[in-house]
């Protein structure tokens, strides 16, 4: 006997999109990597959409992520969206970098000043070399995998370059399990002196980035990845 | 294993709909009406609270709950918590919860989600102290050593240096050999 079957809630076009920023602050930074216009104004998702010119399906499915919804499952995009997801992809990357990484930084380093306790310039050392490894994968898409999933779009297949998703999924393991170490090293193990205030600032930096990479290498991960592979497979 | 009781258990939210809809699951798993209540101040005013062993939040009165916290986890003292989460919401990641169901997820999903929840008591977690051969693995695996050569020097099989490996990452809640590197200079267990 069945009991009950829940409907799934979804976004609609017909939502107006300042209410959902007002729940779920995380989707000024999704407008932000879009380079969409932050002044929303009263408009429904369907018509911001036409007005900026992005497919809503696409809008949708990325407002999904933000919001901490789990991915429809029945997500269907055009190959023709993959440049627009790069692009997100790519200004992500530099909010990682140029904005989070230097504020992540500071923040460990004020925590350090309070803290005179010798492990906490080994948590400047930590957050360096897994910053250096996060560039590195960076890097690794924006010059070698991105390049190659944009020519894929322009019917072009690469001979010299051979895309792994597995390795690709590795890499990003490693990127999660170290940040959520860190986090763990600050709540449960590395010794408290006057650095209450300076630890709190530095863990929320650290979630916020954790959210944002979460979200991002689903994105790599669920959309992105599938798109490459249905393009392989059509240029074989 | 025992079977729960419907007076351990809590449901909160102010849709009836979402509340009828979740004991209804919850019949199925547990002997007895489970406590429904449509806010918290009327929550707070259940008789024996420490009674309670699992709160079942709706999305509609999470935020209160995050707002109220401190106050809530006090009163119901030997609560686990749960979220279920119908709208959008910001507080899914909260430490406090110990479980998310979500009405996307297939009724079956929310069931054994929900059996899992009840299974375990409120977990007591005294951070505990690495044993001594557990120091050894750890000292080598920071200093870059593989499994192999641990199981060698030590004299231990692999698997059995895998299992100690597997028990540092559990107790300590660090996996990377990186961290476990800043844990071990922080214990004083190698020299920076
Ligand atoms: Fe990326
Ligand atoms: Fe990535």
């Amino acid at each position: 006997m069945k009991m009950h079957t829940f409907h799934p809630i979804k976004i609609s076009p017909h939502d107006k999109l300042i209410t959902l920023i007002g729940s779920n602050p995380h989707v000024l930074l999704l407008l932000e990597h879009l380079n969409l216009p932050l002044l929303v104004g009263n408009q429904k998702i369907e018509s911001y959409c036409t007005k900026n010119n992005i497919d809503t399906n696409l809008f949708i499915t990325l407002l999904t992520l933000y919001i901490g919804l789990p991915l429809p499952t029945d997500i269907s995009l055009p190959a023709s969206e993959l440049p627009s997801i790069v692009k997100l992809l790519k200004n992500s990357h530099h909010y990682y970098l140029h904005e989070k990484y230097i504020e992540i930084k500071n923040k460990i380093h004020e925590m350090h000043l309070v803290n005179p306790e010798p492990e906490l310039s080994w948590v400047e050392k930590f957050f360096e070399d897994y910053m250096a490894e996060v560039r590195e994968h960076l890097d690794y898409e924006e010059h070698t995998a991105f390049p190659y999933f944009l020519s894929l779009t322009q019917g072009k297949m690469s001979n010299n370059f051979q895309f792994s998703a597995k390795d690709y999924l590795n890499h990003h393991s490693d990127i999660e399990i170290k940040l959520a170490d860190l986090k763990q090293l600050l709540l449960a193990h590395l010794p408290v002196a006057e650095d209450y205030k300076a630890r709190r600032q530095t863990l929320q930096c650290l979630m916020e980035l954790e959210f944002d990479l979460k979200v991002h290498t689903l994105i790599e991960e669920k959309i992105l990845v599938p798109l490459v592979i249905q393009l392989e497979e059509q240029l074989k | 294993m025992r079977i729960p009781k419907g007076h351990n258990i809590l449901i909160i939210d102010p849709s009836e709909v979402i509340l009828n809809g979740l004991s209804t699951l919850m019949h199925q798993l547990v002997v007895g009406e489970p406590r429904l209540s449509t806010s918290w101040d009327e929550a707070l005013k259940i008789k024996n609270l420490a009674d309670i062993r699992l709160g079942i939040i709706g999305s509609g009165l999470i935020h209160e709950w995050v707002f109220r916290k401190s106050s809530i986890l006090k009163a119901f003292e030997n609560a686990r918590w749960a979220a279920f989460i119908y709208a959008p919401c910001y507080y899914e990641q909260d430490p406090h919860l110990d479980g998310v169901l979500k009405i996307n997820d297939s009724s079956d999903t929310i069931r054994s989600g929900l059996k899992s929840l009840l299974s375990i008591d409120k977990p007591e977690e005294p951070q505990q102290p690495l044993s001594e051969r557990e120091i050894e693995v750890l000292q080598l695996l920071v200093q870059g050593k593989s499994q192999k050569e641990i199981a060698h020097q030590l004299n231990l099989s692999i698997h059995t240096v895998n299992s100690h490996r597997k028990n540092i990452s559990e107790k300590t809640g660090i996996k990377s050999i990186a961290g476990l590197t800043l844990f071990a200079l922080s214990q004083k267990y190698i020299l920076p």
